[in-house]
């Protein structure tokens, strides 16, 4: 299985998305080469890392959608909980000694490609303009601030 | 079957919603074009694991926004959504067993999904787009 190349069309234009986007992409890749390995002991670690970094990331970007006042956020809630009850299942199975990397990997690599291009780039332009009205407000910087202990860095 | 095209009237004008329903359409076109080459079973199997969680993650999606839009017709959509889910899991059902899930296909594309975006879907833009787009 090939690895997820980061690149422009994997940005959504707002940085600290975009950089925790990033962040759980080479998670997905380190598994990636790992299950070529077939190296179950570091495999949970990194599966652990990934969700734990990935449900940081949810709490961030649905706190910033909220506050930027995106219609469909709760949909987009609903989703980002569908997927992690989803993850947490295969998560079970592997500590159940079941040999669940690959299908795991496709629905990793699946989900958060087609979540960043579509439903992430979605709210994209309404944060870039909130962010561009609030930039002298410094409102960017303060949510950032007000999430620093929460953000995902 | 031939590839299925985008056309400009499937769109709800809600861009997300047809972000998703490009992605389904997308899928089918693949998977279609997967049995009908002879691809690798692994191969085959993995676009349809893609198919119907995409499928089945729009469906909440979408099933969201007309709860929280009061849409009237909310649960024969539902239902709606719970006959495409099995035509799916027959299809994956008939994959597993061996036999040739195409002309099951032809059926879930011609005879449901576009008729489902352009008949059903088309229903519920107005109440959705007045109660989330228009204030």
């Amino acid at each position: 299985m090939k690895a997820i190349k980061w690149g422009v069309d994997l940005e959504i234009g707002v940085p600290p998305i975009d950089r925790q986007h990033k962040r759980i992409v080479d998670y997905i890749n380190q598994l990636l080469v790992l299950n070529n390995d077939n190296n179950r002991e570091e495999i949970y670690t990194i599966l652990q890392q990934l969700v734990d970094y990935t449900i940081s990331h949810f709490a961030f970007e649905e706190e910033l959608m909220e506050e930027c006042g995106y219609p469909f956020v709760k949909a987009h809630k609903l989703v980002h909980k569908l997927f992690v009850k989803k993850v947490a299942s295969y998560v079970a199975r592997f500590e159940q000694g079941e040999d669940i990397t690959y299908e795991l990997l496709i629905t990793l690599k699946t989900w958060l490609v087609n979540h960043i291009k579509n439903d992430d780039k979605d709210f994209s332009s309404l944060v870039q303009k909130k962010m561009h009205i609030a930039k002298k407000e410094g409102w960017f910087s303060s949510l950032i601030s007000k999430f620093l202990n929460r953000q995902p860095i | 079957m031939n590839k299925l095209q985008w056309e400009e009237k499937f769109n709800t004008g809600i861009t997300v919603i047809d972000g998703q329903h490009q992605r389904i359409v997308k899928y089918i076109n693949e998977l279609h074009e997967a049995t009908d080459q002879n691809i690798e079973r692994k191969q085959v199997e993995k676009i349809l694991v893609k198919l119907v969680e995409y499928t089945l993650t729009h469906f909440a999606f979408e099933e969201s926004l007309l709860i929280d839009s009061g849409y009237q017709y909310l649960d024969e959509h539902k239902k709606s959504h719970q006959a495409f889910c099995k035509k799916l899991s027959d299809l994956e059902d008939k994959f597993k067993s061996g036999q040739n899930v195409a002309p099951l296909l032809t059926q879930l594309l011609s005879d449901w999904l576009f008729e489902h975006i352009v008949q059903e879907d088309h229903q519920y833009v107005d109440c959705v787009r007045n109660f989330f787009l228009e204030n």
